[in-house]
Order: C-alpha cells, then structure tokens, then sequence
C-alpha cells in the first residue's frame, strides 16, 4: 500500500511523525479520508478523532482543533493537543463534562452557552477516544 | 569584646539562608531549562502556522478576507495583558515589566487592564489601578491550557468589539543573563506582521480550503493567538526562572562571603578568650609563687 508522511504538531510536542497509509479526521462537513496523492488542501478540523492506519493497523487519537496541510505526499496537522487514549485522563474528563453540562442548563447569554458547548465537544470526544480503543471501522 | 554565642548564632543562620537560596537556584535553573524547550517546540508549531496563514493572505486581496483579526484598528479601547511573577525573589524582574506597562498604559489614557502573575496585581491595586481581569499560576507552571483560556478570553472581547487593539507587556528571554521588558500587539494581526515569514511557494497546484477559505482563516487566527500566548507565558517564565537564578546565585555568592567573614570573627574572637584566659591563669600562679 502506498505511504505518505505524517506529521502532527502541537505547540508542545511533536506528536507524531511518520509513514502512513491512511488518515481519517473530523472536519466541519463530516468525516474526511486522506489517502496518498490527495490533491493539495487545507481543511479546519473539528474536536473530535484522528485514526492512522500505520503499517496495517489503525489508531485513534483525540485531537482538539486545529487544521490540516495536505500535499500530494505529505500531511501536516496543526492542533492543540493531541492524546493517545492511554495519554487521556478519563476522570477529568468525566468532570469536565459534568461540569460543561451544568453551565448549559445555567448559561446566562448565547456566548456562554457556546464556550460551553465547546468544552462538552472536548470531553465527549476525550472519553469516546479513551473508551474505543479500536476504531470503528 | 563580641558574644560568641552571638555570633555563632548569627553563623548559623546566613549558612541556613544560604542552603535555601542555593536550592532555589537549583531549582530555578532547572525550570527555566523547561520552558526554553517548550520554547523551541512551540516556534516549530508557530513557524509552520504563520506560512500557511502568509499562504492564504498573500493570495487574497483586502476586500476578499473579510475577517475580524485583520487590518481593524478603529477607535476602541487598548487591552494590556500585563505578565509578571506570583512570586518575589525574582531581582529587577517583576519591577522592570510592570514600569513598562504603566508608561504604555499613561499613553493609552484609559485602558482595559488585564494582569496574570500576583505581583503584577499587587503593584497595579498599589497605584489605584484595578485589574479589569486577573489570574495566577502561570509563572509555577505555564500550560497549553492556560494559555488557551487566555486567548479565548481575548479574542471573545476582541470579536465583541469591547477592545480594538490587544497588546502583551511581557519579559522576553533574550539569553540567561539577558531579559528584556517588551510591549507585544496581538491583535489585529496585520499583514505586514508577515512580511517576515519565509514563504516558499509549496503548492504549485491549486488549494481546496475546507470547507472554504474564509473559514479555515477563521478558524486559524485565534489558534495563532493562543500560540502567541504560549510562547509570552513560556517566555516569561524562563525569564522569571533567569532572573531569579542570577538572584539566588548572587544571594549565594554574599552568604558565601559572610560565612567566610563570620567564621574568621568567630575564630579571632575564640583566640583571644583563649588568649586571656591562659594571662588569667598565669597572672594567677604567678601571683601564688610569689606568696
């Protein structure tokens, strides 16, 4: 199968860096596939998952936003954090999305109820990433 | 004649300061160590983002980004972020920025004030100033986390219109002996902010932007804000670890020097009760041979 090379950067580490033979992230219009020879694109990501097929065998990530850089043999990923699920705390994210809950329910204005909203995405797709060690596909 | 128990005492004491102030700069030493390399990986994340978004800008014209981050600068309030320490022990490090910001926000008239670090809200509440926001924390331990409420923060008020202009007063890590107070604009970004970046014209073939353009413009700026703030707080706390370095090796130095002297003084003075003590005895059999 034909590989590219990965590359996942955060503003603290190099997350990942790679051979790959597929991707697939979240963007605002649905899930995104990126094989070898993908045409020239950037897309904005969405909080969500990033699954990698590597040398046969997918994993999953949680990635937070950020956006992608593809060229026809090379995919850079931009983000802000990035966890294996073995890296995710599931107990703060238990209580990050209790917590994110409760503000809905007692949000005063439109703008807290979005702040909100976009902690809930982080902790739901924290603890679905730690929760599904095999991506389902 | 000195108390040698006195000065024993005192002895005892500068070599227990000194202890503290050589663990502290240890301990300084190692932290500003941390965030240098933080430092580094995060100029990679930065460089990597300011060609894309120079990628995007380069290739439209002023009317066809119409974004909130760029070029604006109509009459609103200034925003300072003022960055200082939480704690002291820190040598000229917290004074130096903090005089900076007042004499920037002087020439601002009234702006909004925003202050991470105790010391700097300590100091601003002492010149009648109150912080219109203020957090600490970040100097013992600057995070992704922190740096993305900030920018959060600031780009909500930024996009509500309540500011128009955002600057960082902060201490920029120049070396370990070198420290500067520097006033920074975050937003709006402007174009020429870009003219910088070096820009090698990676996509020869034409660029699908998803879902289009404008959003992922949108969506970048305020993940390079948030990068920006990272770095300012990484900055600012090597500074902080480096000058409180220099401070506690000094401290160190002089407590090295006390000792030395107090241990000599200790010695002097022991040698002449010694030496009294013994023209005490022979006075005295002196005194009992002759009777």
């Amino acid at each position: 199968m034909d590989e590219f090379l990965l590359e996942i950067i955060t503003p603290e580490k190099q997350f990942f860096k790679g051979m790959v033979q597929q991707i697939t992230c979240q963007t605002s219009d649905g899930e995104l596939g990126i094989l070898k020879g993908h045409q020239t694109m950037v897309a904005a990501l969405e909080i969500g998952q990033i699954s990698i097929k590597a040398e046969g065998e997918w994993k999953t990530a949680f990635i937070s936003v950020g956006f992608m850089e593809v060229r026809r043999d090379e995919v850079v990923i931009f983000t802000q954090t990035c966890e294996w699920p073995e890296e995710i705390d599931a107990a703060r994210a238990e209580e990050a999305k209790k917590r994110a809950l409760d503000h809905i329910k007692h949000a005063q204005n439109i703008k807290e109820h979005r702040k909100n909203e976009i902690s809930l995405a982080r902790a739901m797709a924290r603890l679905k990433v730690k929760n599904s060690r095999k991506p389902n596909m | 004649m000195e108390n040698i128990s006195e000065l024993k005492q005192h002895l005892h004491a500068v070599e227990q300061t000194r202890q503290i102030s050589n663990a502290m700069y240890l301990l300084s030493t190692s932290r500003m160590k941390k965030s240098m390399r933080n430092i580094e990986y995060n100029l990679t994340y930065m460089r990597r983002l300011r060609a894309t978004m120079k990628d995007i800008i380069s290739k439209t014209k002023r009317s066809m980004l119409s974004n909130p981050y760029i070029e604006l600068t109509e009459g609103g309030k200034a925003l300072f972020f003022v960055i200082t320490s939480d704690k002291g022990l820190c040598g000229g490090y917290n004074s130096a920025v903090f005089n900076l910001a007042m004499e920037k926000i002087r020439q601002y008239g009234e702006p909004v004030v925003y202050s991470l670090g105790l010391k700097g809200t300590e100091m601003f509440l002492s010149r009648g100033i109150t912080p219109d926001g203020s957090w600490y924390g970040a100097s013992q331990r600057p995070s992704i986390y922190l740096a993305r409420l900030l920018g959060e923060q600031i780009v909500e008020l930024y996009a509500d219109r309540t500011v128009s202009e955002v600057y960082i007063v902060y201490t920029e890590y120049v070396n370990s002996a070198v420290q500067k107070p520097v006033c920074k604009r975050v937003l709006p970004l402007l174009r020429r902010d870009f003219a910088d970046v070096e820009y090698e014209n990676k996509y020869s073939a034409e660029v699908l932007y998803e879902p289009d353009m404008q959003t992922v413009f949108e969506q970048m700026a305020p993940q390079y804000v948030i990068g920006m703030i990272y770095d300012i707080i990484m900055q600012s706390s090597a500074s902080e670890n480096a000058a409180r370095m220099t401070a506690m090796q000094n401290a160190t130095k002089n407590a090295d020097k006390m000792i030395a002297s107090l241990t000599e003084q200790i010695n002097s003075v022991r040698q002449l009760v010694i030496t009294n003590e013994i023209t005490e005895i022979a006075a005295a059999s002196q005194v009992q041979g002759a009777v």
